[in-house]
């Protein structure tokens, strides 16, 4: 008895096919452990910019990031937060898109002319970040600033410095101005991050702005958090990044603003 | 002696695609078509087709896995009828695919999102044999399936004796019947041909060619290997010949060869319906008890092949194909690798309730380990901490933490605070700071909602807690007491308190802190020898706390505590 030429080919193809299922099992697995454990770039935001530069009233300004860092697995997202003072008001944020090349952009809506910007973003993986940008203030037309009232922050205090969770902080701010001083405002943002088993990555943020009360003639007083706090008690977590920044104008039209300031919940 | 021509080959590449390749590409064109609609949906930014992608999609994933369950259930059935040792490898094969997922949801159903994604010592235990486990099982599976000794293939399982008889007789018209067909050989001889018979039927089961045999004192039958239908999705075919097999075995096809020489066959309408071409019922049956006789007659112990090759005989042709069987090496593999699965099966299954009843998220929320100073100097601020038992950051939201707190003797006034997140699961908040001899009650209360959504959320509270800051004089000699606290409603929903409370020493402070949001003082006068006040509420049932509190000149301090605010119309 011999084996037929079919048969004989039979039996390779079938050990042709064990060998075929077990390379591709291993490959499979190879590739999903070379994937896992690749190390992850390291987070970094190379620039920020806004389109038009100088912004001009009533057109949408477009905010380009330029970051770099994550992997397929973790990848590289951005959100932008932005607040607007003076003559426009309010402001927002949210996820950017990603146009590729580690350029993100955002829109942000036609303002109107005398308002001042201040905006950044911040970039995070599902294991890193968050990672900041510089904090760009810009006028959106003309501004006054420096006018003959004077107007000027001539002293800002924070109480605690390096507050802890349970702290209210308090934020205290001479306004000098020859003419009468209209209103003084404080606008924030705040942002807290923690990464989970299997990429989970929990996010809270928050912001705002508002009127800052007078407690003495030319002194102003704001606390954070203020009334109500965040849902959920947030907003004044371990590691949570606070950034603030107070403006006031007068009657003369005159307009200042703080730098950016900004604490760490220790 | 069997033999292989063309013909018979493109026969079986025929069947191979009908009824392996064929239904495998359909399964995956259905999956893919759904991700092909929900990666679309995706792009267009339209939820429909994406909703529709995923629900063809869960479907396909549904279907595949209640098919494997009842491959399973099919290759146990022929595992335990012919002990073939192709059948046990696809039995512990598709057990073990059919398992990985429940080793995969078993801490999810025991333990919540929390137990599916911890990564708890046991959950990756559990998911590092989920994986095995569902490897293993393809594998073990496949190697049943084509191994080409085995004969176990879904191939192999259609294309039986009654199949092959029929491929055969390529002129005969179609003429099915029912009727029991006979036809009578030369007597079997008494004495060892019949033991031999018995073994003879043993070793084609266990080649997995014959599925069942019983012997009895006028003649043997048995019960050729059939197609189940389980392999083309035929379903309704499936569960017919399960329960054949269990309860009706006389509708399968079957050969009752008697020692006298009369051969009975049976040709079930399945078998009958998978030849091809028209056939003469009782050519048929002439040749598949041919095949068997022969079959019978051919039987050496130790010599299955040449008993087995007139079962697998193919048209006539010019090459001999030789007939690979099992042997005992690929038994004791089979058996080994059942082992193998079970103590994977077991394993996971172990590990996978461990983690689940491991999972923070089966204690349920509670909060626990409150802190706070019992004694604080005055000024000193009252820093409360608390756990939240059960919650964590990504699979529980925490809707509100708050403290509702009411401060009596050296202050008066009740507040709600917002109870700040410290970390994952500790919550804290300033009470404040506050006077020498104030005594301050609060509780505590988490609105927290599962992974279910707005229905799983729960409320939790804690307390009440009592912070008697610097000196607080209780249990004086004055003997100062509050009793008899009567708590009625007037029309309109107002609350009335009328409070007997005693002392040797005038009463310097008698207040009652209730109202419909949360504790706030309210002033007892003396009315009699009652205390009394009214409280405005509005109409709706009455919730919440109450609590008496009084002082008397000698600073001795009295209160009820926190009590549970129910009224009398």
């Amino acid at each position: 008895m011999r084996a037929s030429p079919a048969a004989r080919n039979r039996l390779s193809r079938a050990q042709l096919f064990t060998i075929v299922i077990v390379a591709v099992v291993l490959a499979a697995t190879g590739a999903v452990a070379y994937v896992l454990t690749r190390p992850e770039a390291p987070l970094r935001i190379l620039s920020i910019d806004i389109s038009p530069d100088p912004a001009v009233p009533g057109t949408a300004i477009v905010v380009d990031v330029h970051a770099e860092g994550g992997s397929a697995l973790s990848p590289l997202s951005v959100e932008l937060h932005y607040a607007s003072f003076f003559a426009g008001g309010g402001g927002g944020g949210g996820t950017m898109e990603d146009r590729g090349g580690g350029h993100f952009t955002s829109d942000l809506p036609a303002l109107e002319n005398h308002t001042e910007v201040w905006l950044f973003a911040y970039a995070y993986t599902r294991s890193q970040g968050p990672v900041f940008s510089s904090h760009l203030v810009f006028p959106v037309g003309t501004i006054l600033r420096g006018g003959a009232s004077g107007l000027a922050f001539t002293n800002v205090t924070q109480v605690p410095e390096r507050p802890g969770p349970l702290d209210t902080v308090k934020v205290t701010a001479r306004v000098d101005s020859a003419a009468t001083i209209t209103e003084v405002r404080s606008a924030f943002a705040w942002l807290h991050m923690s990464f989970g088993s299997f990429g989970a990555t929990s996010f809270s943020s928050g912001g705002g702005e508002g009127p800052v009360q007078e407690a003495s003639p030319g002194v102003y007083t704001t606390a954070f958090p203020g009334m109500g706090g965040a849902p959920g008690g947030g907003g004044f977590e371990h590691g949570t990044v606070w950034f603030y920044r107070l403006t006031a104008a007068d009657d003369t039209g005159n307009v200042a603003g703080t730098d950016i300031l900004s604490f760490t919940v220790a | 002696m069997p033999v292989l021509t063309e013909g018979d080959e493109s026969r079986e590449r025929e069947y191979r695609w009908r009824l392996e390749w064929g239904p495998i590409l359909a399964i995956a064109a259905a999956f893919i078509l759904g991700s092909v609609i929900q990666v679309a949906g995706l792009a267009a930014f339209s939820p429909t087709p994406y909703l529709v992608g995923s629900i063809l999609q869960a479907i396909v994933a549904w279907a595949v896995l209640f098919w494997i369950v009842v491959y399973m259930l099919v290759e146990l059935q022929l595992w335990r009828k012919t002990r073939s040792p192709g059948h046990e490898l696809q039995f512990a094969g598709s057990l073990l695919v059919v398992m990985a997922p429940v080793i995969l949801w078993i801490p999810f159903l025991i333990g919540g999102w929390q137990g599916m994604f911890s990564f708890s010592p046991t959950r990756i235990v559990a998911a590092l044999l989920f994986m095995v486990s569902l490897f293993a099982g393809i594998g073990i599976a496949l190697v049943g399936h084509y191994h080409p000794r085995l004969r176990a293939s879904t191939v192999d399982v259609y294309r039986n004796v009654v199949v092959r008889e029929g491929e055969r007789i390529a002129e005969l018209t179609d003429g099915y019947s029912t009727r029991v067909y006979t036809l009578r050989y030369s007597p079997i001889p008494e004495g060892g041909a019949r033991s031999l018979a018995d073994s003879w039927a043993w070793a084609l089961r266990r080649a997995g060619l014959l599925l069942d045999h019983r012997v009895d004192d006028r003649g043997i039958t048995v019960y050729p290997i059939t197609d189940t239908g389980v392999g083309t999705f035929r379903l309704w075919t499936t569960f017919v010949h399960l329960y054949w097999l269990w309860r009706r075995p006389e509708r399968l096809t079957w050969i009752r060869i008697a020692w006298d020489g009369s051969v009975l066959v049976h040709i079930s309408p399945y078998d009958y319906a998978r030849i091809r071409q028209p056939v003469a019922y009782h050519l048929l049956c002439a040749g598949v008890a041919d095949a068997v006789v022969t079959s019978l007659l051919a039987f050496r112990p130790g010599e299955v092949e040449a008993s087995a090759a007139s079962l697998l005989r193919p048209p006539a042709g010019q090459w001999v194909r030789p007939v690979a069987l099992p042997r005992t090496s690929h038994r004791w593999a089979a058996h080994a690798a059942t082992l193998a699965a079970l103590l994977l099966v077991t394993a996971g299954l172990a590990s996978a309730v461990l983690a689940g009843l491991a999972s923070t998220g089966r204690q349920g929320f509670a909060i626990t380990g409150v802190t706070y100073p019992a004694n604080p100097a005055p000024g000193q601020p009252v820093d409360v901490y608390m756990t939240l038992a059960g919650a964590d950051d990504f699979y529980t939201s925490v809707v509100s933490t708050y403290a509702m707190s009411i401060a009596y003797f050296n202050e008066s006034r009740g507040w709600r605070s917002d109870v700040r997140r410290i970390d994952a699961t500790t919550y804290g908040v300033r009470l404040g700071a506050f006077a020498d001899g104030t005594e301050v009650t609060f509780t505590l209360t988490a609105e927290v909602m599962g992974f279910g959504g707005p229905t799983s959320q729960t409320t939790v509270t804690s307390g009440p807690y009592v912070v008697r800051v610097g000196q607080v004089r209780v249990g004086g000699p004055s003997g100062l007491a509050i009793r008899d606290v009567q708590i009625g409603r007037t029309p309109s929903g107002n609350l009335t308190f009328s409070v007997d409370i005693n002392s040797t020493a005038a009463i310097d402070l008698a207040q009652v802190y209730a109202g419909p949001y949360g504790p706030e003082p309210n002033n007892l006068t003396l009315s009699g020898n009652r205390w009394l006040a009214e409280v405005p509420y509005p109409p709706t049932p009455v919730q919440g706390e109450y609590s008496v509190v009084a002082r008397d000149v000698t600073w001795n301090t009295a209160t009820t505590g926190l009590r549970p605010l129910e009224a009398t119309p």
